[in-house]
């Protein structure tokens, strides 16, 4: 085979045993890689019904044909267990070096079985694993793990996938990361590392990944070369994420105040600006050298988009190594806790990735319970003196040491919200949550359909499972003579028929559901979803395919791409059937069928709870899921090559 | 033309042009910041010819792909929205996600 090595780890933790398994070509054909084959192991694997901390659940890190090739956005990592903040299925995608360097290694992932009774680490090099006893890591920081690991292997070069104080304590939003600054951040795969006292993996390895077709990839990668400026993604990786607060802010779409909001004042917004993060914050902010100095990379890409900050808050220093805050923490610890000081949210960036922690799920679950403070239901009594309003940026770092140490009130916040508000018995109409986890700060006030998929989405509310609506609007989608639009990608997958954002039809459920297929493709091909994607992205729908039948030599069509990410969401959607969640599980917060936005561009807007449901029956019925329960049907599951899950199902 | 002549006939121009102009200030975001010089930070002063609209501000610095515009406290202008001394317009890309 090319792209892949042909070899997965299965590490079991109760009785310490290394197993490597070589799947059979058509196993690799079947399930393609990343997400779809982690999915298969978590199925096979984990009994129905096992608790998320349970030894018996399943924690895949997977990677993919094209992980480790020459060429950008390939070098991610997909880790699948059953969640601990959702109790369906956890699936989570990290970038940087790691997940070439396992491939280089000689794996393409990593299943782990059961629990160890002490912490161990795992070590991948040139083919060879070992487990090794992790007492002396235990309760260390994710930097200070990253220089005890380099100095103890005596090699600099190695790369570490690890959990954090908090991935430990299993906090339920636990992560893990990698490179300190990288993180598997969603639905608590880093709680159920922690639950297996698994403290590390760690790879390195010089063997070079083989394509099918040198050729075909080069050019694919030149064709990236050439656009990387016209795309908009050079301004991107200029700016990063960070880069899109203030076009939220101008769409009404910032979500602010714990989401009362969809606007901050138009300086605070500034403030917390991906602009003024290069300007004041990156590395080489002084001398004019961020170019240099202040953008990092994963491995082979291009558009560098992660920020590598240098600067201070109140003393602390903000660590290069932590990295810089993505669009999303700005948003989490800013905008939703109405602070503006970019200093203050840096280095809340900084403290979640030394803990090891999901800066979406860690700071929302701090705006909730500022809105309850605000609101009485919390008390000063009960912060244990920490003045929880609203813009008091000393109080969100004062929080969140103690949620990250669970200390005092911090243990509760440690649960998520949506658990917190289950122990304080108060609070919940606030809740910003969906199958207990943390909205991303997107709002589906704007854009209509993401409403939809956030409900839908098998492991909670994601920003990152479908196109957003406003790349389906006239002029974006159109373009100009002097700016190419999407439609060039979005025509790829059969999308012509543009609409507003506010719309929501039987065309836009088409839109969202098939570019929902694209992305769990990109996930499932483990490429990065800044680089390959449906719309706005430096590749299309067309060059993914023709990254994996250039990597792996099986010419794959976009139809068959397409469903290859159909497949995965089906299974995922059936894994959570089989664990018990059903409609009732897809739905949106109550806060935001109720109260009214307040200021800028969204002012006034509230969802509707009949577009809503409706928009569920349109999803439903395009999807070949029973309306009633939200489970594929046998047709469907056949259709993916998936009749012995339907077997499984007893459908 | 007498030099005497030439500066009086420049100081009558000077003159209209301050009349019929006006003062606009402009915020550009993200990669539209690069449409202006670097040390400029995405922010200037534009002159502008009364009458001017969102569309003419636009041309003026160069943007010609769809963007999101607001004016003062109005927090979504239209191309055609007629611009007023001492106005302030902000112009936004619009993001598709990230």
């Amino acid at each position: 085979m090319f792209g892949y090595t042909g070899k997965i780890l299965h590490v079991n933790l109760t009785d310490h045993t290394l197993e490597v398994e070589e799947p059979s070509e058509q196993f690799y054909r079947d399930y393609v890689g990343g997400s779809l084959m982690g999915l298969y192991y978590l199925w096979k694997h984990t009994p129905q019904g096992v608790d998320a901390f349970d030894p018996r659940n399943t924690l895949a890190l997977m990677t993919s044909a094209a992980t480790g090739l020459p060429i950008s956005g390939q070098s991610r990592c997909t880790a699948v267990c059953k969640s601990p903040t959702t109790q369906g299925v956890a699936d989570s995608q990290a970038g940087g070096y790691w997940p070439a360097e396992l491939k280089f290694a000689g794996f393409d992932g990593v299943v782990v079985h059961g629990a160890s009774d002490t912490p161990v680490y795992l070590t991948i090099i040139e083919g060879d694993a070992k487990l090794h006893a992790a007492d002396h890591l235990w309760g260390k920081t994710t930097l200070e793990v990253d220089k005890i690991l380099q100095e103890e292997l005596g090699d600099k070069k190695i790369e570490i996938a690890q959990i954090g104080p908090a991935g430990e304590k299993m906090a339920r939003f636990g992560a893990i990361m990698n490179m300190s600054n990288r993180a598997w951040g969603r639905t608590g795969t880093g709680a159920v590392m922690g639950s297996k006292k698994l403290k590390a993996i760690v790879v390195r390895g010089t063997t070079k990944v083989q394509p099918a077709d040198k050729k075909r990839l080069q050019t694919i990668s030149r064709m990236g070369g050439k656009e990387l400026k016209p795309s908009g993604m050079a301004a991107f990786g200029k700016y990063g994420t960070a880069g899109v607060v203030l076009p939220q802010q101008g769409d009404g779409g910032l979500p602010s105040y714990n989401w009362d909001t969809g606007v901050m004042s138009l300086e605070d917004a500034e403030m917390i600006s991906g602009e003024r993060l290069y300007d004041e914050i990156l590395g080489g902010a002084a001398d004019g050298k961020q170019k240099n100095k202040g953008r990092d990379t994963c491995f082979a890409c291009t558009v560098r988009c992660k920020r590598v900050v240098d600067s201070e808050w109140q003393g602390n220093k903000l660590i290069p190594e932590y990295g810089g805050p993505e669009y999303e923490t700005i948003a989490t610890f800013g905008s939703y806790c109405g602070i503006s000081d970019l200093h203050a949210v840096t280095y809340a960036n900084q403290l979640c990735n030394e803990y090891g922690v999901d800066t979406i799920s860690c700071g929302a679950t701090i705006s909730w319970a500022m809105e309850c403070y605000e609101n009485g239901v919390i008390t000063k009594e009960e912060t244990g003196g920490v003045e929880l309003n609203y813009g008091n940026a000393e109080a969100m770092i004062e929080m969140l040491k103690m949620t990250l140490n669970r200390e005092g009130f911090g243990d509760v916040l440690a649960e998520g919200s949506a658990a917190a508000a289950d122990r304080l018995g108060k609070g919940h109409e606030y809740l910003l949550t969906i199958k207990g986890q943390e909205l991303p700060a997107h709002m589906p006030q704007v854009k209509r359909s993401l409403g939809v998929i956030y409900a839908v989405n098998p492991f909670g509310a994601d920003h990152q499972s479908s196109e957003h609506d406003p790349a389906y609007e006239e002029p974006y989608y159109e373009g100009t003579p002097e700016w190419t639009g999407y439609k060039r990608f979005l025509n790829q997958i059969g999308l012509d028929k543009p609409m507003h954002s506010y719309d929501l039809d039987e065309e836009k459920i088409n839109y969202a559901l098939t570019t929902q297929y694209t992305y769990s493709m990109a996930d499932t091909m483990s490429v990065c979803q800044f680089v390959y994607g449906a719309s706005w992205q430096l590749f299309g729908p067309q060059s993914m395919a023709d990254l994996h039948s250039a990597a792996t030599g099986w010419e794959m069509s976009v139809d068959e791409m397409q469903a290859a990410g159909r497949k995965r969401l089906n299974l995922m959607r059936a894994y959570n059937a089989r664990e018990g969640l059903t409609r009732d599980n897809d739905t949106l917060p109550k806060k935001l069928f109720k109260k009214a936005l307040a200021g800028g561009k969204s002012d006034g807007m509230v969802l509707d709870r009949a577009e809503f449901e409706h928009g569920l029956d349109m999803y439903y019925a395009q999807a070949g899921w029973s309306a009633d329960t939200g489970t594929p049907t046998r047709a469907t599951l056949e259709d993916c090559d998936l009749g012995w899950v339907a077997d499984d199902l007893g459908l | 033309m007498l030099t005497h002549e030439r500066a009086d006939r420049r100081d009558r121009v000077n003159r209209s042009l301050k009349k019929s102009f006006m003062k606009v200030n402009i915020r550009l975001y993200g990669l539209l910041r690069d449409v202006l010089p670097a040390e400029k930070k995405g922010r200037d002063l534009l002159d502008l010819a009364e009458g001017s609209t969102v569309q003419d501000a636009l041309c003026l610095v160069g943007i010609r792909r769809p963007v999101i515009t607001a004016v003062n406290e109005l927090h979504e202008a239209t191309l055609d929205h007629v611009l007023q001394d001492g106005d302030q317009m902000v112009v936004f890309i619009q993001a598709a996600g990230g």
